[in-house]
């Protein structure tokens, strides 16, 4: 059982793209969460990307409709400090042949600094940096 | 197990070390149990709203307006 979920980049996309191929595998896994009792997390940096995302793929107006959400809904959006961004830059670094998105090394010092274990995600590589990854596959 | 000093009114210290009584437990029980029950109603509330949310997103706008649910209205504070 989970008490706090990030929610990443890909899932925000998946939720709001009708075509996404994870799409589908979003909606029941939000369906799921109904049941428990969970604060939901996510970030500035995740929401200027997915912004950006679904402006160029659906328009102006689904990107408002994303924000207000975002806004007004019940999340816990995080800001990056300079720190955060300084140690996820050294991972990337750190970690050359790992090819990990400096957005997602982002999210994950996030979580750290926020004791934050659980990630709402369709990227299973995520796992090998001490997160569990929903939904489970 | 914290610590943790809380500066309460008279009224408040007395009506808590009354209803602590009836329930038979210490005021410590008594307002770990009392603040547990509402850290949880605070939290599912927060998760309810969020979920709500996160579902709005997946809605397609409407067949004939092409309006969207959950518009880009102004942000509240």
């Amino acid at each position: 059982m989970m008490n706090t979920l990030f929610i990443n980049t890909d899932a925000f996309s998946a939720l709001n793209i009708a075509d996404h191929p994870n799409h589908t595998a979003a909606v029941s896994f939000v369906s799921e969460l109904f049941s428990q009792t969970v604060k939901l997390y996510t970030s500035q940096t995740v929401v200027l990307n997915v912004c950006e995302k679904i402006r160029r793929k659906q328009g102006y107006p689904k990107m408002q409709q994303f924000l207000n959400l975002i806004a007004n809904g019940g999340f816990v959006v995080l800001g990056e400090d300079q720190k955060v961004f300084e140690r996820a830059v050294a991972r990337l670094f750190d970690n050359p042949t790992s090819e990990l998105r400096l957005i997602d090394a982002i999210v994950i010092e996030q979580m750290m600094e926020w004791g934050i274990k659980d990630i709402f995600s369709f990227r299973p590589q995520l796992k090998e940096y001490n997160v569990i990854v929903w939904p489970r596959v | 197990m914290h610590r943790t000093q809380l500066f309460i009114p008279e009224g408040l210290h007395s009506k808590l070390k009354s209803q602590s009584l009836e329930e038979g437990k210490t005021v410590s029980e008594f307002v770990r149990m009392v603040l547990d029950d509402h850290l949880n109603v605070h939290t599912r509330q927060h998760t309810e709203k969020a979920i709500v949310s996160l579902m709005a997103m997946t809605q397609a706008p409407d067949d004939d307006t092409g309006e969207l649910p959950h518009p880009g209205i102004e942000i509240k504070s």
